[in-house]
């Protein structure tokens, strides 16, 4: 028997196309619950997640007789995933509505709290959490879909570029931007937080 | 390097993405300037602290209705042997 766990993608991919349907599954198995993740934090809500992973999959199925390997099957599925998830945004409400002038400079001089001493583990609690989903959930479409894939998917530059249909610079910039704003809102948060646990402090 | 531009700069920085010369010149100035060590440090965390964003596991329904319609049932699964 083929022991198809311990094949790389490109395999299961030479696999699919010279007819054997079974290593699909696998590569199924390898993305699906990523894809899911990408898939439900782009369009906020469970039932359109489960749609686009439906798609992608079923799409991804039929396209992978054509798929050359000129990107690596992650980056191609990411981005069949990416396109539906924006196609469901889009039918709700326009996107790419911001654009990439640099905003830096109206950005006003926020109070700044240093929340990065304290290690990460004694942070990342269940409020923490709820909270970065929030915040995630509130970026304009535009930032959220390079955020998820740059910094949540760990993909580069160069894949957000490719998946997105953007320059890399373009990228950097939204980036950077949904960063300073994440950063703004995880500074806040910290700063009120930190307010509660010293009040805890004195009235125990 | 003044501060506007570290700022500018701090996410390419954090990335790796800056050129020697220019990296020398940001660590130059992180020395001297608290509040863009506070910038740096704390972006630094914000982009940690997301790395860890939860991968949740995809509800059964879901997961049985993708395996469908992809026809992977026919192939036998070994948690559908009803
Ligand atoms: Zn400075």
């Amino acid at each position: 028997m083929t022991d198809y766990a311990k094949k790389t993608d490109v395999e299961l991919v030479a696999d699919v196309q010279g007819g054997d349907q079974a290593a699909y599954r696998f590569l199924v198995e390898r993305y699906y619950r990523k894809i899911y993740n990408l898939a439900l934090r782009l369009v906020r809500n469970s039932e359109d997640a489960e749609d686009v992973l439906q798609e992608t999959f079923v799409s991804a199925y039929k396209a992978l007789p054509n798929f050359k390997g000129q990107s690596a099957f992650g980056t191609w599925i990411y981005r069949i995933a990416t396109n539906f998830g924006l196609m469901k945004l889009r039918g709700k409400k326009p996107v790419f509505v911001s654009l990439d002038e640099p905003r830096d400079n109206d950005m006003p001089n926020i109070e700044l709290t240093d929340f990065s001493a304290n290690p990460l583990e004694e942070v990342l609690d269940t409020e923490l959490r709820e909270k970065m989903e929030q915040a995630v959930s509130a970026l304009p479409d535009d930032m959220r879909t390079v955020f998820l894939l740059r910094d949540v998917e760990g993909m580069s530059n160069a894949e957000v570029a490719e998946i997105l249909d953007l320059s890399v610079p373009a990228v950097k910039s939204r980036l950077h931007r949904t960063r300073l704003q994440l950063r703004e809102q995880l500074s806040r948060y910290f700063m009120e937080r930190g307010g509660r646990s010293s009040q805890k402090a004195m009235n125990p | 390097m003044n501060c506007k531009e570290v700022l500018g700069k701090m996410s390419e920085f954090l990335d790796a993405e800056l050129m020697d010369t220019v990296c020398d010149q940001l660590r130059e100035h992180l020395e001297k300037c608290e509040h863009c060590r506070i910038e740096v440090n704390t972006v630094r965390r914000t982009i940690e602290i997301f790395q860890q964003m939860e991968c949740k596991s995809v509800p059964g329904h879901v997961h049985e209705k993708l395996f469908k319609t992809l026809r992977f049932d026919t192939i036998g699964d070994p948690e559908e042997n009803k």
